[in-house]
């Protein structure tokens, strides 16, 4: 065992082509580039921050201002910027600071814009900026003379490999639920509304269909990871990848998620992949006799990036575990949700009134969400307990400035999950305002019926 | 043979059968491979094998553009062509200067426009908030928006024969709802406050001073709104007789897919929980956020006479008619589809049920019928509010447990998406 890890110390400290990371770097930097540019051009800024009255803050970071429209395109373009440095690789560092600092900060103005993707693209930024992803097929080689590295150690491709991994490892975790493996749920729900296409639509009719491509889902993120890291299997492994991201960028609405992925998984590739690619020679050399063709020379890494490199992957791969500690059904009250890379498995909409009640009267008012909020907002939060009891102390705000006396606030929220009858998500007779989280006993119990059977 | 050619032979051996374990074991990852790939991607295929039910593929496969072709031929373009004909009948009793045919020919008007109401997609929807949407329902209908001063205001002004006034004219002072105030309202009374400026600048009393003037510009006004929503209403049914109609059923552009049409539909039913369970019902019966008193008869949706309740059972009728695929009755007289296909209809509840929720699209069906059966029972909503606001209140609670079911289970077994929900991606 110990030789074992020596042994694969030893390997992970081997110096490899670098061209594989400047490639990743160019494309991460182009696919945010491309969707920094969505935003503006599709008026997303507008829609997500200049329209709401009302954001729903992270706990963590309330104090995060939405700043006006002017400075909201400025910084969308700062951003965008910053994203186009990386892409070219011109004064990489420097980019990557100000993109990551610009993209997370515009995610924390609002908690309803949170999407997985948005969060790996997060996480991606560290190992790429701890790495020497600018050293090579970048403009700050080529135009501001900085010394081109050939060669990289190892482990900073492998740190990337390992950030893709863990999305498609919880996400393989997270579809092993009863809903998934043996309803096709919500796969089946999503597939039948999509019929009309093209020699597709009458398969998705099939009564089985759905199961058989949850399961297919559930396998293909179980074993793509070890089928790209096995050379053997690779090309073919890279080939589903595409067709499946292929497939879910034309049936869901989950924008630049099947193109980040498509594009950031050839760093499975042997390192020198593009300029074998530029070469054309396709076929890939042996892994383990790479130190026989390319630089020899080892360098330890040094201890206090061991650390900071432990702790990082610990945290990876331990916090999206963390709803396993919670004795309830992640996908119903929503704790530890998020950064737990549970994708694409729940189909969840609530129906939520208010009902506010004056404490010096008792004269109760119904009011319904969306006044105060944007449509995709509503959406969001309908069935998700903390941003209902967030918005629950703006209700009370307004109503209090509006009748001159303290009201109490409760929540009729009704949540159909996977297609089940709808059941109360809150407890209805809890004032939303003495809370400030979700808690288990303000969230009622999930559904114990079975998710709705499409054969 | 000697000990080393021994060895070597043993050697191959090995080597043969490493590389016949190594050739098995690539295959069997192959195979395995091939076999994830097919079943995320082309699943189906193995479902195929399996059923032999092309028929009921095809019927599958067809119900959702059925549903699409029953709401427009079974239920709009009929609707479109009642409201019409009645806004043909209230543009001749206008003409004939006759004030109590007149009225009687608006009630019809408001009552078959109420029917419309809950289909606002397509050319009647928002610009803004439907996909080929043109506003013109704003242009017909501008509740909740309506604002009868300001009719005062334009018919005191007397701008409204010159040329290209209706087009340029604010929605509230062009549609039905301002043909309610110029026909149906007390007309001594202006419906402005003291303080407007219509009030105290003395324009109103001296307007009335010359009654029959006054008479005269009243009908004048009444004439140019008829004859504006006469048109409108054929506009409005053109586009659903022509390229807009073709587009709907057949999920071509300004769609992209079938699911946004369904989607806009959807969007369309939504009325029952904003407009009908909050503003008009909810609101004057004190229970919605807008009224602060106990209750607000001021915001009844229509005052004069009484016909609030009566608008609510007609926005119901359609939604019922959405899952039913088709419309029964409109005022006792049954009416005929346009469909050139001799079927069942098809609506929401039989799509839930493709889906497997039968119960669902039942408790749906059976909720709008008791909440119709009554609002029918309802003489006045104006009245009810003082007398028997508990019936009021439970009829609320009724269209409050049928929106509920909409917008939650509804939503995710049709997979739909709340409407104007836009920008922005999903994972």
């Amino acid at each position: 065992m110990i030789k074992a890890s020596a042994e694969y110390l030893r390997f992970n400290t081997q110096r490899v082509s670098s061209s594989s990371i400047g490639v990743f770097r160019a494309l991460y930097g182009a696919v945010m580039s491309f969707s920094l540019l969505r935003f503006i051009v599709s008026g997303w800024v507008e829609e997500l921050w200049v329209k709401p009255d009302f954001f729903f803050k992270y706990e963590w970071a309330a104090w995060m201002p939405v700043w006006s429209p002017t400075g909201l395109y400025i910084h969308v373009s700062l951003t965008l910027l910053g994203a186009i440095g990386v892409m070219l690789g011109l004064y990489f560092k420097r980019s990557l600071l100000i993109f990551i600092i610009g993209f997370t900060t515009l995610q924390l103005m609002d908690q309803t814009n949170y999407l997985n993707h948005y969060y790996l693209v997060i996480c991606l930024a560290l190992p790429l900026m701890i790495s020497p992803a600018g050293e090579t097929f970048s403009l700050d080689c080529l135009w501001r003379g900085r010394p081109r590295r050939e060669y990289i150690e190892r482990w900073y491709i492998d740190l990337l490999r390992f950030q893709i991994g863990i999305v498609y490892l919880f996400a393989a975790i997270a579809k092993m639920s009863p809903d998934w493996l043996l309803y096709g749920q919500p796969l089946s729900i999503w597939l039948s509304s999509r019929t009309d296409l093209p020699l597709l639509g009458s398969i998705f009719n099939l009564p089985y269909t759905g199961l058989l491509m949850s399961w297919g889902g559930f396998l293909y993120d179980l074993l793509i990871v070890p089928a790209l890291l096995w050379s053997q299997t690779r090309s073919w492994a890279y080939g589903v990848v595409v067709i499946f991201h292929g497939m879910t960028w034309m049936l869901f609405d989950i924008g630049i998620f099947p193109l980040l992925m498509t594009l950031m998984t050839p760093i499975f590739f042997a390192p020198d992949w593009p300029r074998r690619l530029l070469k054309g020679q396709l076929k890939e050399i042996n892994e383990n006799s790479l130190q026989a063709n390319q630089s020899t020379t080892t360098r330890k890494i040094p201890q206090s990036m061991m650390i900071i490199l432990g702790m990082w992957c610990s945290f990876h791969l331990l916090f999206p575990l963390r709803g396993f500690w919670l004795d309830e059904n992640i996908v119903w009250s929503e704790r530890g949700m998020r950064y737990s890379w549970r994708v694409m498995v729940r189909e969840k909409m609530g129906s939520l009134t208010y009902r506010v009640r004056s404490r010096e009267s008792g004269r109760e008012w119904e009011v319904n969400p969306r006044v105060f909020l944007q449509p995709r907002q509503l959406s969001e939060m309908s069935g998700q307990p903390d941003m209902i009891i967030q918005l629950s102390h703006w209700v009370r705000q307004h109503f209090e400035a509006k009748i001159g006396h303290e009201v109490e606030v409760y929540a009729d929220a009704w949540v159909s999950l996977n297609g089940r009858a709808s059941q109360r998500l809150i407890n209805p007779s809890l004032d939303l305002t003495r809370h400030s989280t979700a808690t288990p006993g303000l969230i009622l119990s999930a559904p114990t019926s079975s998710p709705l059977k499409p054969w | 043979m000697n000990q080393h050619n021994m060895r070597e032979l043993s050697n191959t051996k090995t080597t043969e059968k490493e590389n016949r374990r190594r050739v098995i074991t690539q295959r069997v990852v192959y195979l395995t491979l091939v076999t994830v790939m097919s079943l995320s991607t082309i699943g189906g295929g193995v479902g195929c094998e399996e059923s032999n039910t092309t028929t009921e593929v095809e019927v599958y496969g067809d119900q959702r553009a059925m549903f699409l072709m029953d709401v427009r031929d079974r239920i709009l373009r009929p609707l479109l062509q009642e409201a019409q004909t009645d806004a043909e009948v209230l543009v001749s009793a206008i003409e004939t200067r006759d004030l109590s045919e007149a009225r009687l020919a608006w009630r019809e008007m408001i009552l078959s426009w109420q029917r419309l109401e809950v289909l606002q997609f397509g050319p009647a929807g928002g610009s803004s908030l439907r996909l080929g949407g043109e506003d013109l329902r704003d242009q017909i209908y501008a509740f909740p928006l309506h604002n009868p001063c300001r009719v005062d205001q334009e018919l005191v002004r007397g701008e409204f024969e010159t040329d290209g006034w209706v087009d340029a004219a604010p929605i509230n002072v062009i549609g039905i709802d301002a043909m309610e105030r110029l026909l149906i309202e007390d007309h001594i009374e202006s419906a402005c406050p003291a303080s407007a400026q219509l009030i105290r600048e003395g324009q109103w009393s001296s307007f009335n001073e010359d009654a029959s003037r006054a008479e005269e510009q009243r009908w004048a006004y009444l004439s140019v709104l008829a004859a504006g929503l006469r048109s409108k209403l054929l506009n409005l049914g053109s586009k659903w007789d022509g390229s807009f109609g073709q587009a709907f059923v057949e999920a071509s552009a300004p769609f992209s897919s079938q699911r946004d049409v369904i989607d806009q539909v959807f969007a369309g039913i939504y009325y029952v929980d904003e407009m009908v369970k909050d503003l008009k019902l909810g609101a004057p019966a004190g229970i919605y956020m807008t009224c602060l008193q106990d209750i607000c008869p001021e915001q009844l949706e229509l005052r004069a006479d009484g016909l609030s309740a009566l608008a609510i059972v007609q926005n119901l009728e359609t939604t019922l008619a959405v899952f039913r695929g088709e419309l029964l009755a409109f005022d006792g007289a049954p009416i005929e589809s346009l469909s050139a296909e001799d079927r069942e209809p098809v609506g929401l509840s039989d799509l839930l049920i493709a889906e497997g929720a039968e119960e669902l699209a039942n408790s749906l069906e059976s909720g709008l019928e008791d909440a119709l059966v009554e609002l029918r029972e309802l003489e006045s909503l104006k009245v009810s509010l003082t007398e028997d606001l508990g019936r009021v209140t439970e009829i609320h609670r009724s269209i409050k447990a049928v929106s509920d079911l909409m917008k939650s289970q509804m939503v995710t077994v049709l997979n739909l998406s709340v409407p104007q929900e836009g920008a922005g991606d999903n994972d």
